[in-house]
């Protein structure tokens, strides 16, 4: 049997999973930031976690 | 064309698409409704694997490779092809039953799915470069 397929059958697999596992974090920060920093203006909250957060009147960000 | 043009080819092969998914991903993330979020990677990993799918000419269109194998080079492109079909659609189906509060370990998963496709494409350039001949 030649070793090399299945060497390179680990190899695909565990460079998948290493890229997967450090881009998938990084997009995902990334395009939240960008989405936060575009509509931060037009809806008044900073991220989703804030939507749900109650201000005291007359204080606006 | 030389095999020292592989150790070339295979970071533009995996560098290119790797890029070009992260313009995507914020083009995609900075014009949706929703605030990104891991739910997305499945979608993410489908573009992957769609431009994968485009990588796969880099076996059609290499002479090397050509040469090694023949008209056999046009079977495991297209093999190739199909097969990054099969992985969008494994990915389609899983975003069609995905429940909303998606982990990330979940997310990862999913893109790794989106990346086999991009592997298999390096993992048949790297076999027909290296191989011998059958005699």
């Amino acid at each position: 049997v030649n070793a090399m397929p299945l060497g390179l059958v680990a190899l695909i697999g565990i460079g998948a999973a290493v890229v997967a596992s450090l881009f998938t974090p990084l997009a995902i920060r990334a395009a939240q930031a960008l989405w936060d920093r575009i509509n931060r203006g037009r809806t008044g909250a900073a991220s989703s976690e804030d939507e749900n957060v109650l201000e005291p009147a007359g204080h606006h960000r | 064309m030389s095999s020292e043009s592989l150790w070339i080819q295979i970071p533009l092969i995996i560098g290119i698409p790797t890029l070009a998914l992260f313009a995507i991903i914020l083009i995609k993330g900075a014009t949706s409704a929703r605030r990104p979020g891991t739910e997305n990677a499945v979608e993410w990993g489908m573009d992957f694997a769609v431009l994968a799918t485009g990588a796969c000419g880099a076996i059609f269109a290499n002479d090397t490779i050509y040469k090694k194998w023949g008209i056999g080079s046009v079977v495991y492109g297209i093999g190739t092809t199909v097969l990054c079909i099969v992985f969008i659609a494994v990915l389609s189906v899983i975003r069609r039953w995905q429940a909303p509060p998606v982990s990330l370990a979940k997310a990862i998963g999913n893109f790794i799915i989106g990346l086999i496709p991009l592997g298999l494409v390096t993992a048949i350039l790297i076999i027909g470069y290296t191989a011998t001949p059958r005699r």
